[in-house]
């Protein structure tokens, strides 16, 4: 591609909207890691206008492909057009530490400081600029240029890729980000701000103005005493520190906080039986917010730590530590800020994202492994905040000491309020979050996680051990349950989520490993779903179920050999287990299968028309294939609900209904449509089509039923002993039965991993609905539905039973279109079911059945399509018929038109 | 509240069937096309009004309209090129609603019809690509009447198979250009225009509603099929293996037959897929670390994930037509079997 655009005859507003387009494709190109290409489109664009933007996208890309001297020269281009642009400056000092003009970078790096005085990226450049300077001074050029150049590729992939993105409006979001959350924290502090962030107010209102106590009594009863008010000068002050960090003047809102603070503190002294912790807290929050926006990690950190002492689990206080833990790269640390917050309320977005930010860099630092470097220091950390930190913040306030020395100093707060402040404490939990209520155990953790804190000063460090663990292991099974329950419903990528939390908390449960694995499978990300199943045999070599789930995985993934390996260990372990023997016929069957198959592609040849004809033989092949493959996955089912237990069966079973309504919808929908519009041609052709689909939808409901299917007697074994096979006719025996089969895989020791009850009444309410029901039936949806739910498909006596709430004369309306020769042919059978009675009603019956049916729409053609065998049926029905004569009130011409609409 | 919404901004109900809709390129206007309960087609011009739509222009047609296209028009004429039940392809001149192109391109309904090397997207000569029931896939210049500039037709002997979707992609200069068709059996076909030949196929098993680029005018880099049954697959078509051909992932969505999968004009990764049940849901493409890995010396594609924004469902049928606006960034039309044409708006796709 040409690195021009041929502009010729484009009107300037033509020319602009090129060259945004082609800027767009850049960043495409960029965030793909395309640089070449990116660099190709910036150009484009660049001949097409000049802007800024593009010249300065460009120039981050040429530093990416580290070609310095055009990434110098493109930004010097966009310091001509905008001598403001830090980023560029930014970009150029980068660019001229790699060429060596260690004086110029210094230049512009003190300028980027001059308008940005905490940029870090700045500083950290100007850092290693001035290292390479003393260095060349004393004369070891040499090493300087490859040390530098090591350290500038660092740089780019670690820091730039955040802080630089490639467009400019993402600039933007970046710093729109951070003000939304403190704005929420800060404007309610005046308490009269809109209500937005609703917990925040609650909580803020009391502290802040203190108007509203009765509300606030009303809200918490079990507080006895209201917090003080926050003096007025100090409330002012706080204010007006609002109103610059709003308005963007951080450093200058810190310093209005550090006098509310001191005021307040001195208030607290004049006044000792006032308990000013919670406001104080609140300050230093604030502050904290102040020296994040900053850039002052360190003090940030600092203030947060007191919040920490002071309020305990505060979410928005671990946040910010976390986010300036990441800003000094002290990944683990975030990570775990960011995780603790987590604990406490999981609807942090921030705390997710953050989470998941951090844990990808350590994964960058640490390779696969690095939960276990972070878990031999997770018992530090979670005593992060009492223990480690206090020693720094003792440093910074001595006022942070007072829990653990209650006769320091600043007498701030005296000891015989600290039962009181030991409520507050937990208020904001409580009352923060309501919505937690229907996760009990959780409340009951965090709570508990407070409880402990609070504890913190009098019980033995064993007995704190113990708490710590019950929590964990508290939270760790709500989250397993929930990773449960949102497998039941299908969500496997909650469920994920849920699994991964559980195994941060214990990392050494193999439950959550098989678990995830298993959504991993569902999810068809057989390679995830391997790493889990290694994790888990690595701890636990002889569990069953993560073997069978890593064949499984390598089955998908074509690696029928290890799939091989995995499924004659589980046998070993396991001689009887059916399921695996099943999945080892198919891998066996899928590998001699591939080792026939060839990937040869055609040559392209005429150039008149190069669609070329496949072989027939060919195609057959592939079709052959498809079949395979659908059984291997009817298979793939049973075999995970013959082994894996109750998640399984759920899945299975919620899930046909789904098929089913759904295939019927389509065609109703279709139907439908086809009423509304008049059909065209067109709309004709699409229905049709869309019947051929939900006669495909509906053979592949038969396969996904694996349980009532008997196929092959391989299958049916796992499955014989429970009443499921028969479900069809004995409604009321559901599925679900099946999860009690015997077939449990004795290794599941772990009651916990199983979800508590699948027995819900919504599992199956198809077949329950309408095998039970006698009423006959409405409309053609409620026929529809009844008859293809019916399972297995050759079942007569259940398709007779739902025919039997038809009356004869609304079959044509009922069937409508959906006549098939399936259809045909059971109500063939159906006829002669009727005809072994010999009454007259019965014998009139069988022909009015076979009459009207012939009425339906879509029946010629469906009659079209009948094989040699279905013909065999309905004609035998038809004989029988004519033999019945004498007792049916019909004449033998009736019989002769049945035969000839039958197209016999 | 950080994911995309999609919201419907304004509704309307027609007394006629619609099928597609398009944008008219730098306007606040878009043409829907669709056929009348009488058999007769329906080319009518809307303008969003202060919150309202207004019908600006309407023109009945002896057949009725299936699909249609602005990409192969300059964007000073935006002359919308359509293709109708009966083969015709026709390209109008909005202003006056006369049409200044036809021709019987195809001996029964065109299904699919894109375009490329218009509005300022794709280099090299305009053309039009139909796809029709009667197998073919035809290549159109609009400034030589009477014949193709190109034809797919299955060989003779090989059955007709009912093309549904085309696309254009590939088309980064002068020379390069590439067609891709779905067809009802599954099949997949990508046909390279200058070298004429069959550069890939395969089959995804249903039938294929629709098969888009993510970009026209970009050395060929992903492409979205999706399928009867609920599913789509979106291939990284950058980098081809001889034999296992592109890499490629499947994505259950709707529950229903995926109607249309359309890329975000502003970016490439983000797409919305419509089903058959009314449903709208939206994709974010994410790339792999690395696209390509080396395989006994031969380089491969690596596919990357996808991730699921947002749905919603705004309506009881199929939504068979949906066009992104190409100048602001979010908005989008849709037309639905419900008679009814839909303004939407996405919000925050700037910061997926």
């Amino acid at each position: 591609m040409s690195d021009k655009v041929d502009a010729t005859g484009l009107s300037e507003y033509e020319m602009l909207v090129r060259a945004t387009s082609e800027k767009d494709k850049g960043n495409e190109a960029f965030k793909s890691a395309d640089f070449e290409e990116a660099l190709t489109y910036y150009s484009r664009s660049i001949s097409l206008s000049r802007t800024a933007a593009s010249i300065n996208n460009r120039a981050l890309a040429y530093i990416r492909l580290q070609r310095w001297k055009e990434a110098e020269s493109d930004c010097n281009d966009v310091l001509q057009l905008e001598p403001d642009n830090l980023k560029a400056r930014l970009r150029r000092a980068t660019a001229r530490k790699e060429l060596l003009k260690y004086i110029e970078a210094k230049n512009d790096l003190s300028f980027v400081l001059d308008k940005e005085p905490h940029n870090t990226r700045a500083s950290k450049i100007l850092e290693e600029v001035e290292q390479n300077l003393s260095k060349k001074s004393s004369g070891d050029a040499s090493q300087s240029t490859s040390t530098g150049r090591k350290m500038m590729i660092a740089e780019v992939s670690s820091d730039e890729e955040e802080t630089d993105p490639p467009t400019e409006n993402h600039c933007e979001i970046k710093e729109q980000d951070v003000p939304d959350t403190l704005e929420s924290e800060v404007a309610p502090i005046s308490a009269t701000v809109n209500g937005d962030g609703t917990e925040i107010v609650s909580k803020d209102d009391k502290v802040g103005s203190g108007n509203p106590e009765t509300t606030f009594a009303a809200e918490e009863p079990h507080v006895e005493q209201p917090p003080p008010e926050m003096p007025q000068s100090v409330l002012k002050i706080k204010n007006s520190g609002k109103e610059l960090f709003l308005s963007g003047q951080y450093g200058d809102a810190a310093q209005l906080y550090t006098k509310a603070l001191n005021t307040l503190q001195a208030c607290a002294d004049k006044s000792p039986d006032l308990d000013h912790s919670c406001n104080i807290a609140l300050l230093y929050n604030n502050r904290a917010a102040c020296h994040l926006k900053v850039g002052d990690d360190k003090a940030c950190i600092a203030d947060c730590n007191e919040v920490l002492i002071l309020k305990g689990m505060d979410t928005k206080a671990l946040i910010r530590r976390a986010y300036a833990f990441e800003h000094m790269e002290k990944y683990q640390q975030a990570y775990l800020d960011f995780r603790s917050a987590q604990t406490v309320d999981w609807s942090i977005k921030q705390a997710q994202d953050g989470a998941n930010r951090v844990a990808s860099h350590l994964r960058d630092i640490h390779g696969p492994n690095w939960k276990s470097v972070l878990t031999g220091d997770r018992m530090i950390v979670t005593q992060h905040q009492k223990t480690s930190n206090s020693n720094q913040s003792a440093e910074t306030k001595p006022s942070a000491q007072k829990q653990s020395k209650p006769d320091v100093t600043k007498p701030t707060i005296k000891p015989n309020n600290v039962p009181k402040q030991e409520i507050k404490k937990e208020k904001p939990n409580k009352s923060k979050r309501p919505q937690k209520s229907k996760a009990v155990p959780k409340q009951k953790a965090t709570s508990k996680a407070t409880g402990s804190k609070e504890k913190s000063s009098s019980p033995t460090e064993a007995d704190r051990e113990k708490k710590k663990e019950e929590i964990r292991r508290n939270l760790f099974d709500t989250l397993k349950n929930n990773g449960n329950t949102e497998v039941k419903k299908g969500n496997y990528e909650k469920a994920v989520e849920c699994y991964t939390k559980s195994m941060d908390i214990c990392p050494d449960e193999i439950a959550s490993y098989t678990n995830r694995a298993l959504c991993y499978l569902k999810l068809n990300k057989p390679v995830s779903a391997i790493e889990d199943c290694t994790e888990a045999i690595k701890r636990d070599p002889r569990n069953i179920k993560a073997m069978f789930r890593r064949a499984q995985a390598n089955k998908n993934l074509k690696k029928y050999k290890q799939a091989l390996d995995d499924l004659n260990k589980v046998l070993k372990l396991e001689p009887e287990n059916k399921s695996a023997h099943a999945e080892l016929m198919v891998v066996r069957k899928l590998m001699n299968n591939i080792n026939n198959e060839d990937f040869i592609i055609k040559p392209s040849s005429s150039t008149k028309s190069p669609m070329k004809s496949k072989d027939a033989a060919k195609k057959e092949k592939k079709k052959r294939k498809i079949i395979i493959e659908d059984a291997e996955s009817d298979e793939e089912v049973v075999n995970m609900s013959a082994n894996n237990g109750k998640e399984d069966k759920v899945k299975t079973t919620s899930i046909k209904p789904d098929i089913i309504s759904n295939g019927v919808a389509d065609k109703h929908e279709v139907q439908s449509k086809f009423k509304d519009t008049k059909p065209t041609v067109e709309l004709e052709e699409k229905v049709k089509e869309q019947v051929q689909t939900t006669e495909v939808i509906e053979k592949k409901i038969e396969q996904s039923e694996p349980n009532l299917k008997l196929k092959d007697p391989e299958e049916i074994k796992p499955t014989l002993d429970n009443p499921v096979v028969t479900s069809a006719k004995d409604d009321d025996i559901l599925p679900q039965e099946e999860i009690k089969s015997p077939v449990q895989p004795s290794e599941d020791t772990k009651p916990s991993t199983q979800p508590q009850d699948p027995l819900s009444p919504t599992n199956t309410p198809t077949n329950h609905i309408f095998m039970n029901n006698t009423a006959p039936f409405v409309s053609p949806y409620e026929f529809g539905n009844a008859w293809n739910a019916v399972q297995p498909k050759h079942a007569v006596g259940t398709y007779k039973m739902i025919l039997d709430r038809v009356p004869v004369e609304k079959i044509p309306e009922l069937v409508t279109n959906k006549t098939t020769d399936h259809m045909i042919v059971t109500f063939a059978k159906i006829a002669r079911y009727h005809l072994i009675a010999g009454v007259k009603e019965e014998i009139d019956r069988a022909y009015g059945i076979l009459s009207s049916l012939s009425l339906a729409q879509r029946f010629n053609m469906a009659a079209m399509f009948l094989s040699k065998p279905d013909k065999k049926h309905v004609s035998a029905a038809i004989d029988d018929l004519e033999a019945a004569l004498d007792t049916g009130s019909f004449t033998k011409s009736d019989v002769e038109n049945l035969r000839v609409t039958y197209m016999l | 509240m950080d994911k995309p919404q999609i919201i419907t901004h304004l509704e309307k109900g027609m007394n006629h069937t619609l099928y597609d809709c398009k944008w008219i390129p730098r306007s606040a206007r878009f043409v829907t096309l669709g056929s009348h309960p009488r058999g007769t087609g329906a080319i009518n011009v809307f303008e969003i009004n202060q919150r309202e739509l207004q019908l600006v222009k309407e023109c009945e047609t002896p057949t009725s309209f299936k699909c249609g296209t602005f990409a192969a028009s300059s964007l000073q004429a935006r002359n919308l090129a359509t293709g109708d039940f009966k083969g015709k392809l026709s390209v109008w001149d909005l202003e006056n609603m006369k049409s200044t192109f036809d021709v019987d391109a195809h001996s029964e309904i065109i299904n699919a019809i894109d375009g490329v090397g218009g509005l300022g997207i794709g280099e090299g000569a305009p053309e039009l690509v139909t796809g029709s029931r009667d197998g073919a896939v035809k290549v159109w210049d609009v400034r030589q009447k009477d014949a193709p500039v190109a034809c797919m037709v299955p060989e003779e002997g090989e059955g007709k198979r009912d093309c549904w979707s085309v696309a254009f992609g590939d088309a980064y200069n002068s020379e390069e250009r590439c067609v891709c068709a779905g067809y009802d059996n599954g099949d997949v076909k990508m046909f390279d225009l200058r070298t004429m030949s069959l550069k890939w196929e395969t089959n995804v098993k249903n039938g294929v509603c629709c098969v888009e680029f993510d970009r026209k005018d970009i050395p060929k880099n992903k492409l979205v099929v999706s399928s009867l049954e609920g599913k789509f697959k979106v291939f990284d078509v950058r980098t081809q293996h001889p034999k296992s051909g592109f890499a490629s992932l499947s994505e259950n969505a709707h529950k229903s037959t995926v109607w249309l999968a359309r890329h975000l004009p502003q970016n490439r990764d983000l797409f919305m897929t419509t089903g058959g049940s009314g449903s709208l849901s939206l994709w974010k493409y994410e790339y792999p670390p690395k696209r390509v890995k080396e395989e006994d010396g031969v380089s491969k594609g690596v596919i990357g994930s996808l991730q699921y924004l947002q749905n919603s469902t705004i309506s009881t049928q199929p939504v068979c037509g949906l066009d992104w606006s190409p100048d602001k960034l979010g908005l989008c039309v849709t037309v639905a079997f419900d008679q009814a044409l839909r303004v939407l708006i996405v919000t925050k796709l700037n910061r997926v």
